[in-house]
């Protein structure tokens, strides 16, 4: 499923609601998680931090692709490496295809 | 030399306030990208303010930002608790990118800080805590 940050800013402000409501989504069973961010204009530690809880609450279960990534808010994945721990596609369709080819 | 007054109760909406001002100014000198990570080093900076010098009770965050053509200096200034030195914040962040158990979810910002700025300081005196981060700025005729 498409999960789409409507907020323009993924912060402390509301790292914990979106925490909440990503566990809400995933233990009702949705496992495989596409995350567009490309209405999100800043993204700080505490908002990549709920990314990381959801994609551990995911584990084994699914997968939490993440997409539409702005430049600004890529350096944020790029400087901690969390590059590395996520698929990162530049649009949902991308990280839609990807699913379907597996 | 520009000198740039920010004052506010510490609050998660004074800090996007701030993010914005300083994401702004900073744009004036340097790159969009140097001003974006220089936004999210203060917002982190700030953000450790909101949460951690003040508990129980309510207080300010002020900055006062120093915006120059060859670095920018901001100061946060809070009179809340301090700090601790050995703080629960690492200014690293080591973690196996294939080991789920493994990755942080939080105290991240310290490393940000300290990977996005020049230089950081911080002194607490008669109440009043004072975190200074400093950015060198590239770019023009000034390498």
């Amino acid at each position: 499923m498409v999960v789409t940050v409507t907020e323009k800013r993924l912060d402390a402000k509301i790292a914990v609601s979106f925490k909440d409501e990503m566990a809400t989504l995933i233990n009702a069973g949705e496992t495989t998680v596409v995350l567009d961010l490309s209405n999100v204009g800043f993204v700080d530690s505490s908002g990549l931090g709920a990314i990381v809880t959801s994609l551990k609450l995911i584990g084994r279960k699914g997968d939490l692709l993440v997409a539409g990534v702005k430049d600004d808010v890529m350096t944020m994945f790029t400087l901690t490496r969390m590059d590395r721990v996520f698929q990162m596609f530049s649009t949902t369709e991308d990280a839609l295809n990807s699913l379907i080819a597996k | 030399m520009a000198l740039l007054h920010l004052s506010g109760e510490a609050t998660f909406d004074t800090v996007r306030l701030v993010g914005m001002a300083i994401r702004a100014v900073c744009a004036s000198v340097a790159s969009g990208t140097e001003a974006a990570q220089i936004e999210l080093a203060v917002v982190e900076a700030s953000n450790n303010i909101v949460e951690h010098a003040y508990r129980a009770v309510q207080g300010d965050i002020t900055l006062d930002v120093d915006i120059g053509e060859k670095k920018i200096v901001i100061a946060l200034h809070d009179t809340g608790e301090t700090m601790p030195t050995a703080s629960q914040q690492s200014a690293n962040l080591d973690f196996d990118p294939m080991n789920l158990d493994d990755l942080p979810e939080g105290g991240m910002g310290l490393f940000l800080m300290t990977s996005i700025m020049d230089e950081r300081s911080y002194v607490s005196a008669n109440g009043r805590n004072t975190l200074t981060l400093t950015k060198f700025l590239h770019g023009g005729d000034n390498d």
